[in-house]
């Protein structure tokens, strides 16, 4: 089944945005998958955030039916470097 | 051929019937049904009419041996000495003799010990050991808990909130506390590869076993075959601390990257609902002592909105699957994140495949 990556986006002749997109899944499965593998195979082997980050799309709620139960989540350099210029997890 | 005398051996706790009070003995298995008349007070009534009141107090789950000599004392005075440990940490005195039971009240009041923790409150929060005791984690235990419920006290000897709440901690992720099930999980994470200290980890370390102890594989011997070692392989890292378990020249605690996160909307119970895990709701808090401000806060603002919320009788995950998981992140102010995205093997069960969701 495919998944919600994307849950509102206006549509809008000449619609670039949605062809970008699509532009950008297909380079970043070119680029990254193996023979045969197909883009949801691609996203379960690299990581969701793999594929989010290099078609430039943000995390939303709405891609997810639940989050995560288990506590093994990863964090990358740039989390820290958004957390030094001020990002907080919940507004207080 | 004479009767051998019954062996006498030193394995294992005397019986624990031995430790009933009379009332429940002489009724075990035969009790007809409960009520709770005000928090912190229970009432068991048995088929014969027989009762028994059960008065729960707050108690830290590190006790001095002071405070549990005072607690033996109370309980010597006015119930005959039966006192036990709940599960989560609280005392509760056996009260047989219904007289005794305003006076126990009165003295515990005196005594400044709160009793609560009754049905729809917020009872003692259990946590694991912390910096008194553990070796690998991320924040202290007793600690936050204690600031957390300081802060949260109102709710304790009251029964304001619309379901239970169980609130948790567990001090890392390899989770002895196992805290998975509850309302409000607080869970020590570490966000840092293990640093490695190549002079002392020869002469600490079996290295063959600590390579085998990583879960994800991400620890190799050193490729300079000079330097007796290994290297961690920092993207596969999650953090577990395993190695550091066998391996005490790998510390894992970081003072400034490590930190809490929240995990909620768990529950045990069967009632309604089968049992849920808790699921990521803020992913990361800093470690902030002594009191863990931020942390307290981020509790408060969940419990807040969950009984602004909730149905009567609605624990926290039966309120966030009513309202949906975008609801939920939206009316606590948590931004949504990669970490929130599940990224294990079956991650795709929790990946959206359908248009039903609000904005």
């Amino acid at each position: 089944m495919s998944w919600v990556i994307v849950p509102f986006m206006e549509m809008t002749p000449p619609f670039d945005e949605l062809k970008e997109l699509a532009g950008n899944i297909m380079e970043w499965w070119a680029e990254n998958g193996k023979n045969r593998e197909r883009v949801g195979e691609l996203i379960l082997r690299l990581g969701m955030r793999a594929f989010l980050e290099a078609v430039g799309l943000e995390p939303v709620p709405q891609s997810i039916i639940t989050p995560r139960a288990n506590p093994f989540f990863f964090w990358h350099q740039a989390d820290f470097d958004a957390e030094a210029a001020g990002r907080t997890y919940i507004k207080i | 051929m004479a009767e051998k005398a019954e062996r006498i051996t030193d394995i294992g706790p005397p019986h624990y019937d031995k430790f009933l009070p009379p009332v429940i003995q002489e009724n075990y298995g035969k009790w007809k049904y409960h009520e709770i008349p005000e928090p912190g007070v229970l009432r068991h009534v048995a088929e014969s009419g027989a009762e028994i009141y059960s008065v729960r107090i707050a108690s830290p789950r590190i006790l001095t041996t002071l405070q549990a000599r005072d607690l033996c004392d109370i309980a010597d005075k006015y119930c005959g000495g039966f006192l036990r440990a709940t599960s989560r940490h609280n005392f509760e005195f056996l009260v047989s003799d219904k007289s005794q039971l305003e006076p126990l009240k009165a003295e515990l009041a005196k005594r400044g010990i709160p009793k609560g923790g009754t049905g729809h409150s917020i009872t003692n929060i259990v946590h694991t050991q912390g910096w008194i005791h553990c070796h690998t984690p991320a924040i202290d235990a007793s600690g936050v808990v204690k600031a957390v419920m300081d802060d949260l006290f109102e709710y304790f000897g009251s029964h304001q909130l619309p379901a239970q709440l169980r609130i948790s901690l567990a001090c890392c992720l390899n989770m002895c506390g196992a805290v998975h099930c509850s309302d409000i999980a607080i869970l020590g994470i570490h966000r840092t590869a293990p640093r490695i200290f190549h002079d002392k980890l020869r002469h600490l370390c079996e290295i063959p076993t600590t390579i085998a102890s990583c879960p994800t594989g991400a620890i190799r011997p050193h490729p300079d075959k000079s330097i007796k070692s290994v290297v961690v392989n920092e993207e596969r890292c999650m953090y577990c601390g395993n190695c550091y378990t066998m391996c005490p020249a790998m510390p894992l605690f970081n003072a400034e990257k490590g930190g809490v996160a929240l995990l909620v909307g768990g529950k045990v119970s069967n009632a309604k609902h089968p049992p849920m895990f808790s699921r990521l709701g803020v992913p990361y808090l800093p470690n902030n002592p002594p009191r863990w401000p931020e942390t307290v806060a981020a509790v408060r603002k969940i419990v807040t909105k969950y009984a602004e919320g909730a149905n009567k009788w609605e624990r926290v995950g039966e309120w966030i699957n009513r309202i949906g998981w975008e609801k939920f992140f939206e009316v606590c102010d948590i931004p949504f994140t990669f970490q929130h995205i599940d990224d294990y093997k079956w991650a795709y069960d929790t990946y959206r495949t359908s248009m039903h969701f609000k904005f």
